[in-house]
């Protein structure tokens, strides 16, 4: 995730840094999207519970 | 009977949701993807929020490193990392 969404690069550069296959990328990328996705919105609720309820 | 259905739906399109929203997927799946989302509240609410995560890493710029060094810690780190997966390998 660092590397696709925050430093920009792509699928296929991502693998070769990361010795993987694109596949295996595009696997763990969106794990790791989903996971980000899922402490981002915990940390919503925590810190808005007032805007949540709304 | 609807209720099954939904569900089968919803995790397929669950697990090509990346994929959908990068654009990467070919355009049969993609028309699939936004009918499904269109006709399924939670699934169009989750969508939003995992783009909006996605937005938020591609505006964060890491601000401590110079560009310079950056690129030379990068190669350092580079390497670092290969010599662990070979580390790890062996």
């Amino acid at each position: 995730m660092l590397l696709r969404d925050v430093e920009d690069l792509s699928t296929e550069e991502t693998a070769q840094i990361l010795g993987l296959n694109t596949d295996a990328v595009k696997t763990r990328l969106h794990r790791a999207r989903l996971l980000a996705r899922k402490k981002r919105d915990t940390y919503l609720r925590a810190s808005r519970p007032a805007l949540e309820k709304n | 009977m609807a209720a099954h259905q939904h569900d089968e739906n919803c995790k397929k399109m669950f697990a090509l949701l990346s994929e959908y929203l990068d654009m990467e997927l070919p355009a049969e799946a993609c028309k699939e993807m936004d009918s499904h989302i269109t006709g399924c509240e939670p699934c169009a609410t989750f969508t939003e929020s995992l783009r909006k995560t996605i937005e938020l890493c591609r505006e964060y710029q890491p601000k401590e490193l110079p560009g310079p060094i950056s690129r030379d810690a990068r190669q350092k780190l580079f390497e670092a990392y290969q010599k662990m997966l070979a580390d790890r390998r062996s």
